[in-house]
C-alpha cells in the first residue's frame, strides 16, 4: 500500500497577489488525484498541519500545486519557504466534487474558494460537460487565475464588490439571475460559509426543499472547518448534516466532505 | 516479526508496546485504509464509547497551541450497540488485542456500556473516568471516593481487564490510582488530556465552540512523564503511560518511570507514519542496548 504521506520538495513559489502564494511540489510517486480534495501539509514549528485546495496536478510530472491566503502566523511561515526545500505532505484528502459527463455544470467561487474549484473546471470540461463559472471577488486585485478558467469554461462571470472589474455586486445573485439561461444540472461552489448560507437561502425553502423554480439541479459545495488530522480519526472538523432518510448526524469535514450535497448540510446557529 | 518487542500485560499477548490513544484512532478503518496496517499496533484501542450515539460539541473543536492541541470533541460516537455490531469485528480481526474506551455520566451508564461489551469477545476495558458525573458536576476522576465506587461497580459485572484511565486535572493522580486498585483495577493509563483554553483577540472569545478544552501532544510530556512516575510508585498493579508521545525515545522514556505499555494519540493524528517508525526504532535501540525484554528497563529510573 502506497500510504497518503509525501515528502515533496518545493519547485517553485510565486506570489499571485500581494497575500496570496502558489506553491508546487514534486513527488517521487504521485497518487491518483480527484478534483476537489485537498493536501494537509506539515508547516516546520507548527503542531496541526494546515489543510489546502489542490489547485493544479499534473500525473505526468509527478508535481502538485496548491495556493494559500495569508492568515496568520503559519500561512506566513509556508510563505517563507524556498526553491529546494522538502516539506511534509499528507494527501490527497477529502471526496473531492462528482466526477460527472456531458452535463451542463455551474461552478460558483467566494474569494480563495477559487482554487479547488479550478482542477473541478479543468476536469469537468475534459469529461464533455459545460462549464459556466461564476467568479466573486473582493476587487481587482484580487481577481486571480482568470485566463485558466476561462480556457475550461464555456462563459465565465465575474462580480466583485466594489465593481472594480465585472459586475458590481454579489456571485449567488448572478447565478440566481443566469439559472435560467444556462439551466445547469449541478452546482459546485466553494467560497466563505456567509456564501453557502446565501445559496441556501436562495435555492431551498424553509423546510429544505428546492424552490421550484430550480427544480432539476444538484448542489455540491465544498465546506472549510479546523481539523487536526485531516483523514477522519480525531472527529474534530464537524460538520451538522442531515440525510434524505433522516439521518440526522455530525459528518467529518475532512473524508465525508469537504464536498457536501448543500440540502442535506445543516447550518447551526 | 522480532519478539524483542513483545509483552505479556494483564494475561494479553502485544507484540510491541504501542497502542492508539483513544480518540486519536476513531474505530482504526481510516489508519488502515490510508496509512499503514493497523495490525502492527502492540494493542487497539476504540473511540470513548457511550450508552447512546452522542453528536458531540460544537465546532470549532479544535485549536493549535505551542508544542501541542486542544481539544473539544465531546465524545461524539455512535453508542455502543452500534460499535459493537459496526467496528469491533474489524478490530478484533487484526490480531491484536483490544480494548474499548468506555464512558459514562452516571455509574448506571458505565455499567450499560461495559455490561454489553461483556457479552462480546473484545479482550479488555478502559474505563475512561474524566467524563462529567451528573451527580457531581465535576469528572469522576477527580474525586477518589467517585473513581472507588464507579470502578466496584464495573469490576462486579466484568471478568475482562479493567484499566482505569485517569485524568490529570487532580491534585494528586498517585491517590486516585490507589483508589482504583483497591476497588479491583487491573491496570491504570494516564493521562487524559489537561484543561486548557485558546482565547481569539480579534474576537474576543474562546477559538473553541465549547468555550474550553483538553490540552494534548507534546507540550504535556513532561507533566505525564511525573503522573506517570507517582501513579507506578504508589500502585502494584501495570501502568500504561501517555502523554506527547512522539518518537521511540519518548517511549523510552515514558517505560523508565514505569509505564509497562505506552497509548499514542496527538503524534498519531499529525504524524501518522510515525507509527511505524517507533516500531522500527525501538526495536533497534532494544538491539543496539542489548535488551532482551521490555521489563529490563520498565521503572528502571535511577
Ligand atoms: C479543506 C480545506 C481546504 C482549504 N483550502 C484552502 C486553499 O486552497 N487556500 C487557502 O488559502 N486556504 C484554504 N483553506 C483554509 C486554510 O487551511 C487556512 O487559511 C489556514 O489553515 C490558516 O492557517 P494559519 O496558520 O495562517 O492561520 P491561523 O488562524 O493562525 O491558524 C490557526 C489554526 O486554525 C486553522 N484554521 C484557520 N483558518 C482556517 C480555515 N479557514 N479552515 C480550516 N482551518 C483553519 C489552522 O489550520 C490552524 O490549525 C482550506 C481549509 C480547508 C479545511
Ligand atoms: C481529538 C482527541 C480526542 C480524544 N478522545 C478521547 C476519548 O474519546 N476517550 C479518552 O479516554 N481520551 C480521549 N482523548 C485523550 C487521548 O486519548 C490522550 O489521553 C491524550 O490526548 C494525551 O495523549 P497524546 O498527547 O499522545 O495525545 C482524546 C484526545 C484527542 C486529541
Amino acid at each position: 500500500m502506497q500510504p497518503k504521506h509525501y515528502i515533496a520538495n518545493v519547485v517553485a513559489l510565486e506570489s499571485l497577489t500581494f497575500n496570496v502564494f502558489k506553491m508546487t511540489l514534486q513527488l517521487k510517486t504521485f497518487p491518483k488525484i480527484k478534483p476537489g480534495q485537498f493536501l494537509n501539509i506539515k508547516v516546520p514549528g507548527f503542531s496541526l498541519r494546515r489543510p489546502f485546495g489542490i489547485s493544479h496536478y499534473s500525473e505526468k510530472d509527478k508535481t502538485v500545486s496548491f495556493c494559500f491566503m495569508l492568515k496568520g502566523d503559519g500561512t506566513k511561515e509556508l510563505a517563507k519557504a524556498k526553491v529546494g526545500d522538502t516539506l511534509d505532505v499528507l494527501m490527497p484528502l477529502g471526496n473531492g466534487f462528482l466526477q460527472i459527463k456531458n452535463k451542463t455544470v455551474a461552478i460558483v467561487s467566494g474569494g480563495i474558494g477559487l482554487f479547488p474549484l479550478l482542477p473541478t473546471a479543468k476536469g469537468l470540461a475534459e469529461a464533455g460537460n459545460k462549464v459556466h463559472s461564476f467568479l466573486g471577488f473582493t476587487n481587482k486585485d484580487a481577481a486571480i487565475l482568470l485566463d485558466e478558467f476561462k480556457a475550461h469554461s464555456t462563459s465565465t462571470t465575474i462580480a466583485t464588490d466594489d465593481g472594480s472589474i465585472g459586475t458590481k455586486g454579489y456571485v449567488t445573485d448572478l447565478i440566481v439571475k443566469e439559472f435560467d439561461k444556462i439551466k445547469p444540472d449541478y452546482i459546485f461552489a466553494c467560497g466563505p460559509e456567509g456564501m453557502f448560507k446565501t445559496l441556501k437561502q436562495q435555492f431551498f425553502t424553509a423546510d429544505n426543499t428546492l424552490k421550484p423554480q430550480f427544480a432539476g439541479t444538484e448542489i455540491y459545495v465544498s465546506l472549510e472547518q479546523r481539523m487536526a488530522c485531516g483523514f477522519g480519526v480525531g472527529k474534530c472538523c464537524n460538520q451538522h448534516v442531515k440525510l434524505e432518510s433522516g439521518d440526522d448526524h455530525m459528518a467529518r469535514v475532512c473524508c465525508d466532505g469537504p464536498v457536501f450535497n448543500l440540502k442535506e448540510v445543516v447550518f447551526d446557529v | 516479526m522480532s519478539k524483542l518487542l513483545q509483552r505479556k500485560v494483564f494475561g494479553l499477548e502485544f507484540k510491541n508496546p504501542i497502542i492508539p490513544a483513544s480518540g486519536c484512532f476513531n474505530m482504526g478503518k481510516e489508519v488502515d485504509a490510508n496509512f499503514f496496517p493497523i495490525k502492527i499496533f502492540g494493542g487497539l484501542m476504540s473511540k470513548g464509547i457511550t450508552r447512546a450515539n452522542r453528536l458531540g460539541n460544537p465546532a470549532p473543536r479544535v485549536a493549535e497551541t505551542a508544542s501541542g492541541m486542544l481539544n473539544a470533541v465531546g465524545l461524539q460516537n455512535p453508542g455502543v450497540d452500534h460499535f459493537i455490531k459496526h467496528d469491533l469485528p474489524f478490530l478484533k480481526k487484526q490480531g491484536s488485542p483490544v480494548f474499548a474506551n468506555a464512558c459514562g455520566n452516571t455509574v448506571d451508564d458505565y455499567l450499560y456500556v461495559v455490561g454489553q461489551l461483556e457479552k462480546t469477545n473484545i479482550d479488555a476495558i478502559e474505563l475512561n473516568v474524566s467524563c462529567p458525573n451528573v451527580k457531581m458536576g465535576l469528572s469522576f476522576g477527580t474525586d477518589a471516593g467517585a473513581v472507588e465506587e464507579v470502578v466496584s461497580a464495573v469490576r462486579k459485572i466484568t471478568k475482562k481487564p479493567l484499566v482505569v484511565k485517569l485524568t490529570p486535572n487532580v491534585t494528586s493522580p498517585a491517590l486516585i490510582a490507589k483508589a482504583a486498585e483497591n476497588a479491583g483495577a487491573d491496570g491504570i493509563s494516564l493521562i487524559n488530556t489537561l484543561g486548557g483554553m485558546a482565547v481569539d483577540i480579534k474576537t474576543r472569545k474562546p477559538v473553541l465552540g465549547n468555550r474550553a478544552g483538553g490540552l494534548s501532544g507534546a507540550a504535556v510530556k513532561p507533566v505525564a512523564l511525573k503522573m506517570v512516575h507517582d501513579v507506578y510508585k504508589a500502585v502494584k498493579i501495570p501502568v500504561i503511560g501517555l502523554g506527547g508521545i512522539q518518537n521511540y525515545k519518548d517511549i523510552i522514556e515514558f517505560m523508565l518511570v514505569g509505564a509497562t505499555l505506552v497509548q499514542v494519540g496527538t503524534t498519531l493524528m499529525t504524524d501518522p507514519m510515525s507509527i511505524p517508525q517507533m516500531i522500527a526504532d525501538l526495536e533497534n535501540w532494544c538491539k543496539e542496548n542489548k535488551i532482551k525484554n521490555l521489563d529490563e528497563i520498565v521503572g528502571g529510573l535511577l
